[in-house]
């Protein structure tokens, strides 16, 4: 398979802009997910959506699909990812800061920011091969 | 003022089934582990929803169980330290005291959090990670921050393990600015009676979930009730005792200490109103009544055991009585093998 600069410069787009898209929604959501047992479910549901999408992406080869599934695959990884730490951190933190009506991230933001940034790296490189290989694949079978 | 009548079911299988009234400024929650001291801070703060009851603080009820009524933890008014780790890592204090800062503007908020950096002494460690602070400093910390959010009552849950004199003064200096600096009930939770029991105005003991004693840290000494009591007290020495004599026009008696031991001692006590002559009791002596010195008048004791508490040295000695020094007492005689000691009759209290 040969290098296709506009596929790779597509992908490495799509990578970039969907995993900060996901960033603060993965950071939300993983926050419920840890708090609340519905959000969990919630949660496993959405790791099963992004493979239709991908697959429409790889089909179509637009960057507004490429973008889409890229903003859910991120989103389900990342919010995986927050929520193990989230439920990782002491709950005397978050207890002792519910009874003073204090909003619990910004305290958990410091701990959680170094692991947070290097999952949301390894998710966009994860994103940048997905959206590369299926555009390569798709160019290879045209 | 505080007033439950609640029943509690804990995570950990304990259960709480207490009625507990009180108008007293501070409050000192012990008991063993498992008493349900935890549970009932944890009710109180909104963090356990009890089974049943009811209660009321300042005159606001914030959970009523036949009537439906459960106010969120934020919006009781009740601030709570857990035991540890209360102050999340990689955060300094200045923004813990931000975190919980309620007041509405920047410059407003700033203007407090500094000023009460100020009161606590926090300044020179403003910028520092809290959670990496001496046990002493997080406690002044989390006391800070909790004050900052003008609470009407304020929970400590277990601040202090173990003899550590530091941290017992921090905790008097939070008490103290809570009660008298801000106008804040607290209630501190310990498991025994090592930060002293002057440290809050009423002492309140649990019992596998029911509270057993109230009364001011001075009652409890004065008279301690029961062995279980004294043992948890940790203040007295616990003596056998024959009645020698009773003279109810003095209120008073002689007594023989450990008659059946090696080293028997007389000694003098308040009269006790029932019984006889002869009669074989167990008293308890208040440590720190009794005198103890190097050298002058009293009865000669070997001693057995030396124990350095945060404020005193502990003195045991073979015939079973203890006293309690200080460290000036303490030093010109420290290596004296045999001390006298005189037991005033008001240290000695029998045991039910």
């Amino acid at each position: 398979m040969l290098f296709d600069w506009p596929s790779t410069w597509l992908s490495a787009q799509t990578a970039i802009a969907a995993t900060l898209v996901a960033f603060p929604l993965a950071f939300a959501f993983g926050w419920r997910i840890s708090l609340d047992s519905r959000a969990a479910l919630a949660g496993r549901l959405l790791r099963l959506l992004p493979a239709p999408v991908l697959l429409a992406a790889w089909w179509s080869g637009s960057f507004a699909w490429m973008f889409a599934a890229g903003i859910l695959v991120a989103t389900a990884a990342l919010a995986r990812e927050a929520a193990a730490l989230i439920a990782a951190l002491p709950s005397p933190w978050f207890e002792s800061l519910r009874t003073l009506g204090a909003p619990a991230w910004p305290a958990a933001w410091p701990s959680l920011r170094s692991p947070l940034l290097t999952a949301a790296a390894w998710t966009a490189a994860r994103v940048f091969l997905e959206a590369l290989a299926g555009l390569l694949v798709r160019g290879a079978s045209r | 003022m505080i007033d439950i009548r609640i029943r509690c079911r804990g995570p950990q299988g304990d259960a709480l089934d207490a009625e507990w009234r009180s108008e007293a400024k501070s409050t000192l929650l012990t008991g063993r582990a498992g008493a349900g001291k935890t549970l009932l801070l944890r009710a109180l703060c909104g963090l356990a929803r009890p089974d049943e009851g009811r209660i009321a603080l300042a005159g606001q009820v914030v959970f009523d169980g036949p009537a439906g009524v459960n106010v969120s933890p934020a919006r009781r008014g009740v601030a709570f330290i857990p035991s540890e780790p209360s102050l999340a890592a990689r955060l300094s204090v200045r923004d813990h005291l931000t975190l919980a800062c309620r007041a509405s503007g920047r410059v407003e908020r700033s203007r407090q959090v500094e000023a009460l950096l100020d009161e606590a002494g926090l300044i020179e460690h403003a910028a520092h990670d809290a959670a990496q602070l001496p046990p002493g400093l997080q406690l002044r910390t989390a006391a800070a921050r909790a004050l900052i959010a003008q609470p009407k009552l304020l929970l400590i849950d277990e601040p202090v393990r173990g003899l550590d004199a530091n941290l017992i003064d921090e905790l008097r200096g939070a008490i103290d600015a809570a009660v008298n600096g801000h106008g804040v009930r607290v209630v501190v939770c310990a498991r025994g009676s090592e930060a002293g029991l002057d440290l809050a105005q009423e002492v309140l003991l649990l019992e596998d979930g029911r509270i057993a004693r109230q009364g001011s840290g001075a009652e409890w000494l004065d008279d301690p009730g029961n062995e279980a009591t004294v043992r948890w007290l940790d203040r007295h020495a616990i003596v056998e005792a024959e009645i020698l004599a009773l003279d109810p026009g003095r209120r008073s008696s002689r007594l023989l200490c450990q008659p059946e031991s090696e080293q028997p001692f007389e000694a003098a006590a308040p009269y006790f109103p029932g019984l006889l002559k002869g009669a074989r009791i167990r008293v308890a002596i208040r440590r720190d009544r009794v005198q103890a010195s190097g050298r002058g008048p009293g009865l000669p004791c070997t001693l057995n055991e030396v124990r350095e508490a945060p404020v005193s040295i502990r003195l045991r000695f073979t015939n079973g009585l203890a006293a309690d020094v200080t460290r000036r007492e303490w030093e010109p005689f420290r290596h004296n093998k045999v001390w006298n000691v005189e037991i005033p009759p008001e240290a000695v209290r029998l045991l039910r």
